[in-house]
């Protein structure tokens, strides 16, 4: 465990030095960057003075490791454009980001197994079908396309939902049936083929011998030993639906961390590109440990099966 | 199992939280869908924009660009045009009870002579004294005449505020102005909002609180106007003109057009060939059909330019170009020359075209150019990437908005043709165009001692400019807003902002 | 083989012939604006309307159609390359290489791929080849991290021990004999690659960080379509289905294939998270 969080922190490093990399050979002056494109006519003298006041003139090395060092001491630095705290402005959008991922989770593997347990137990049947053919039909276009019909359909048409924003929660509803629902559908799938493996085990087949109905053997048995395959394949999707999030939430006007990197992008935000892209590692990272730990504990044969 | 009991419990509290619906507006409030948040941050002069209705100028510019009092009822200037006399309003007061005056005045005309980033137009950089008079009469003397001062006080990042609302570093807490609307609070994302203000000293405010939902998409924004849960639409690039049949359908829903002070220019790269050769650029540009531009492109977004700056600046206007093409003769031959060379690179940048239909402008002239024999090659650049590729001279053409925030065609002549340019990047302007009779004309009109040798040095730059043609105007721009049926008193001014203590429903009185 | 994956190679295959030769099929030059005739609904003369500029949406379409598949599959080649030349490297070798080589990948896993794409590209513009390079940057990665395990998983296997025995080069061996085991769950893997660029290609074209404006592109012409929504719903709804059909093929291929190379009758990637498994860290694309 202690080789696997070094080589995390390694990991770290190597994000955060991608990140200042990227945004400082990004073209352009970052001193004029930080007073505003609209401040035009400033004397040189004037700009130099910031410049150096602001350590820009340093050498490359010297400024990474203060950057590095600011973020230790939990300063991500400052928004060009709003001149506040990133940690602030991260604090603001972090919740919408998180309760829509997490919502999203939650309904894929509630799906995942409302739809996967009766494909296992009716194999060939009409549920196992149409799960099937809906999963590969939800698979095959991007999530934000899908969701842009769904507002159409149910916020403008029906007025079920609203249009945009939060709205006390209910604004939250479209984006995880959206991300979530396509989620579940594939878990299913991956629950459904997996559990079918499984069945066909020594100790599967020994446990029907022992008198279990065949439903009652693929709850008790089948699943606890899918349970760890599941959280890695969740595990393995989160990067992506973080990545589906900012189409997302620009799709319905939500106030998350998504659209707020775009938001950087376009008024060329650098210092919370940067920060944003250490961030977004620091998760994914903080993500597959926490899966990796998880499944020790669901199935201490994989812990021993990594030592030997 | 557990889990599955916890999910259950999270789903089921996700959709208890739908029992709230968004808030339809009541007659006490106002919702106003924006795309982007007016909060411009306290790195930015004004903190809030301006059509918050939050702050006020010492000046503003009406319809026509001309100034008209403001906090500021009148003012003199001396023959030389370096010492000003300027008579303050009285009765007004700022939201956290500061009364104007000379005193209140003199400290904000420090700022930004103290915080040169502050000040945009670097007005106050020749500022030499500011002298109260008495309580509402101040005295300013510059250094060098300014005589298009009045201009420069009503542009839109000129706010006036209570000097307890900035620090040492000139920069805003909290924009405490003296206009009809107090700031009340930004939520990141959601909306900006701000609170009647009782004691304004003009026609008191309708609305108790007016809303600035932000909706990004502009197809969304759409929707939500036609269910009713905004009751306007008002920002840059509001209505998209491809929703202007389907919104002038509806019985409910008014539209209405506002001509704005931002003119789209196209700009040659006068530093390398063909470009730098007069003649090709002069047959480029008489071969350009701005009026099919607009009618079929813009679709009533922008109107074809007839001079360097917006009709209703009327004070520069002298129809300097052609709407329709001049293809004669010896244009057909320079733009056969033209056609002989390589793909010209026209030049586009990420941000510009994303707020412009610049992609369509560019298509079109592509399109319209192959068609005269004349190749060109579209390409897009990040902004930055932008300004760097057009200071290296890396380009042939390029398109460029620029907005008259005072009324006066400085900015245009500074960023696009004098030959020293923009101090900041010293290395002159985007069109690399260098002319000496033209900063001759230019240093001039800068340092006029009165408005007539002010506005005559103009007009001989501008004809100048039209003759050489470093850089033509295509379109001005026009602004499409819609709200709902029953709203009265609702008018834009050039710059986009709107009189919001004015609006109210039709048949209530005040 | 299967009939599923006679079914997806079929529209794979089809589509792959609509991008080299789409223009002969396209009634229009993909370019050609007609501005009588701006949003034009679906007629016999133009089948699936035209845009706002009064492009046959048609000819479009069938001209991006190069543009996004040339794209997509230019970013999977070089991850495949990469992930081969590297990930064979690594499994077969080991030692500091292969350590060193799995940390940068580590960390290259741990950025979401489109994610950084999309910061990359807002810092640095976009761009055809900035499109590839970014999506490339992290893409190859993942397909590293499996040829490397599955190589290192061959390595011990007896005949390759007997080669080794019998005198045979690291060379030899490793392309006659260890790759070859690799490729067919590389196939399988590279064909779900491929979906996620063409995903990540649309989805950045939509935000406006994709290709150049004059280049036709299935996420370009979505995102001229984003202003006209509302009441031209014809200009969204024929690039979806056309993205649709094509992912539709290559799910069906690669389960098809899937289920002929084996092994058991799986219709999604459990071998992918069981490979992925035992190294805990991966991404996915999926937007």
């Amino acid at each position: 465990m202690a080789h696997r969080l070094i080589s995390c922190f390694l990991t770290l490093v190597l994000v955060s030095f991608v990140s200042f990399l990227a945004v400082d050979l990004a073209p352009g002056d970052p001193t004029r960057l930080l007073l505003g494109g609209t401040a035009q006519e400033i004397a040189p003298e004037a700009l130099d003075r910031i410049r150096s006041a602001q350590g820009l003139d340093a050498p490359f090395p010297e400024r990474y490791l203060g950057w590095l060092k600011s973020i230790l001491f939990g300063d991500l630095g400052v928004s060009l454009k709003t001149n506040r705290p990133i940690l602030t402005e991260f604090a603001a959008r972090l919740p919408i980001t998180a309760l829509i991922a997490f919502g999203a989770l939650v309904l894929a593997s509630i799906t995942g197994f409302v739809l996967g347990v009766p494909c296992v137990l009716h194999e060939g049947g009409f549920v196992d079908h149409a799960v099937r053919i809906t999963a590969s039909l939800f698979h095959s276009v991007p999530a934000f396309l899908v969701g842009l019909f769904a507002l159409y359909l149910f916020s403008f048409k029906l007025e079920l939902l609203p249009l945009y924003g939060v709205s006390g929660g209910s604004g939250l509803i479209l984006p995880v049936l959206t991300l979530g629902g396509i989620m579940g559908l594939s878990l299913a799938r991956v629950l459904r083929n997996a559990l079918l493996e499984t069945v066909h085990e020594e100790h599967f087949l020994a446990a029907l011998g022992k008198g279990l109905s065949y439903p009652q053997a693929v709850l008790r048995h089948g699943l606890r030993n899918v349970l760890s395959l599941m959280v890695t394949y969740l595990a393995m999707r989160f990067a992506g639906l973080l990545g589906g999030l900012v189409l997302i939430e620009t799709m319905f006007s939500l106030p998350g961390m998504g659209s707020y990197i775009l938001e950087a992008i376009s008024s060329r935000d650098l210092p919370v590109i940067q920060a944003y892209i250490l961030f977004i590692g620091t998760v994914v990272l903080a993500c597959n440990l926490s899966a990796d730990l998880l499944v020790r504990w669901l199935d201490p044969r994989v812990a021993k099966e990594r030592l030997g | 199992m557990i889990f599955f009991r916890l999910a259950v419990i999270l789903i089921t509290a996700l959709f208890a939280a739908t029992a709230c619906s968004p808030s339809p507006a009541t007659s006490n409030k106002l919702v106003i869908g924006i795309g982007s948040t007016l909060n411009l941050g306290n790195n930015n002069p004004v903190f809030i924009q301006r059509n918050a209705n939050v702050w006020e100028t010492l000046t503003e510019l009406d319809d026509t660009l001309t100034p008209r009092p403001s906090l500021a009822q009148s003012w003199e200037v001396s023959s030389d045009g370096r010492q000003w006399t300027f008579h303050l309003k009285r009765g007004v007061t700022f939201h956290n009870g500061d009364r104007l005056n000379s005193r209140l005045v003199t400290a904000n005309l420090l700022r930004m002579k103290n915080h040169p980033e502050l000040d945009y137009y670097s007005t106050f950089s020749s500022l030499v004294s500011a002298v109260p008079k008495d309580e509402w009469t101040i005295h300013l003397e510059f250094s060098s005449p300014v005589v298009d001062l009045p201009n420069r006080l009503g542009h839109y990042f000129a706010g006036v505020f209570s000097p307890r609302a900035f620090g040492p570093d000139g920069k805003l807490d909290r924009p405490i102005g003296s206009g009809p609307y107090i700031y009340s609070q930004s939520r990141i994302g959601q909306y900006d909002r701000v609170t009647a203000f009782a004691q304004y000293h003009g026609v008191k405010p309708h609305f108790g609180e007016i809303e600035f939902k932000i909706i990004g998409d502009p197809a969304v924004r759409i929707m939500s106007l036609l269910r009713g849960d905004i009751d306007m639409i008002a920002h840059h690039g509001g209505v998209p003109p491809s929703y202007l049949d389907m919104l002038k359908d509806r019985r409910d829903i008014v539209v209405a057009a506002q001509d704005v002070a931002i003119t789209h220019y196209l700009l040659f790269n006068c530093a390398r060939h063909p470009f730098s050769d007069p003649a090709s650029r002069d047959a480029f540009s008489r071969a350009l059909d701005r009026h099919e531009l607009a009618r079929l492109i813009l679709h009533g977004s922008g109107i074809a330019a007839r001079d360097f700056l917006v009709e209703t600046a009327v004070r520069w206007n002298r129809n300097r170009f052609s709407l329709l093409p001049e293809t004669d003769e010896p244009v057909k031959r320079q733009l056969a020359a033209l056609g002989k060379g390589n793909a010209l690179t026209l030049l586009l940048s990420q941000g510009d075209a994303s707020s412009w239909s610049y992609r369509h402008t560019a298509d079109y002239l592509s399109d319209y150019f192959a068609k005269l024999g004349v190749s060109i090659r579209i390409e897009m650049l990040e902004s930055g990437a932008w300004q760097k590729a057009t200071q290296a001279g890396d380009f042939d053409l390029t398109l460029y908005p620029l907005s008259l925030p005072t009324g006066i065609p400085d900015l245009l002549v500074r960023r696009l043709a004098y030959s020293k340019g923009m101090q900041v990047r010293s290395i002159g302007n985007t069109t690399h165009y260098a002319s000496a009779p033209l900063d001759a004309l230019f240093e001039k009109a800068l340092n006029a001692p009165n408005v007539s040798a002010h506005d005559q040095a103009y007009h001989s730059l501008l004809d100048l400019l039209a003759e050489e043609k470093p850089f033509v105007p295509l379109y001005h721009e026009r602004y499409y807003y819609a709200y709902r049926q029953g709203l009265t008193g609702i008018h834009i001014d050039p710059f986009l902002k709107m009189d919001l203590g004015a609006i109210r429903f039709a048949g209530e009185r005040e | 083989m299967p009939r599923i994956a006679c079914i997806g190679g079929t529209i794979v295959i089809l589509f792959l012939l609509l991008g080299l030769t789409g223009e002969a099929f396209a009634p229009y030059p993909p370019a050609l604006s007609d501005y009588g005739n701006i949003l034009a609904p679906p007629s016999p003369g133009h089948w699936m309307g035209t845009d706002h500029l009064g492009r046959d949406l048609f000819s479009r379409l069938m001209a991006g159609t190069r543009t996004t598949l040339g794209l997509a599959l230019l970013v999977a080649a070089i991850d495949t390359f990469l992930a081969l030349v590297i990930g064979a490297l690594c499994g077969y070798l080991g030692g500091w290489l292969d350590r060193a080589m799995m940390r940068l990948i580590d960390a290259l896993l741990a950025l979401p791929g489109f994610l950084l794409a999309i910061c990359l590209l807002g810092i640095f513009g976009g761009g055809a080849l900035q499109l590839v390079l970014f999506l490339a940057l992290t893409g190859w990665a993942q397909l590293s991290r499996i040829v490397r395990n599955e190589i290192s998983a061959v390595k011990h296997l007896d005949f390759i021990t007997v080669n080794t025995a019998f005198g045979y080069s690291v060379a030899r061996n490793l392309f006659m004999h260890a790759l070859p085991a690799v490729i067919p769950s590389l196939l399988v893997l590279m064909l779900n690659t491929i979906v996620g660029n063409v995903f990540a290609i649309v989805s950045l074209s939509f935000l406006g960080l994709g290709v150049s404006p004059q280049t036709p592109e299935w996420g370009m012409v979505l995102f001229d379509a984003r202003s006209f929504f509302l009441n031209s719903p014809w200009l969204f709804v024929f690039p979806c289905a056309l993205i649709a059909a094509f992912t539709l093929g290559l799910h069906l291929l690669a389960d098809g294939i899937r289920e002929f190379l084996d092994r058991k009758r799986f219709l999604f990637p459990i071998e992918e998270v069981r490979m992925l498994a035992s190294t805990a860290s991966s991404c996915g694309s999926d937007t």
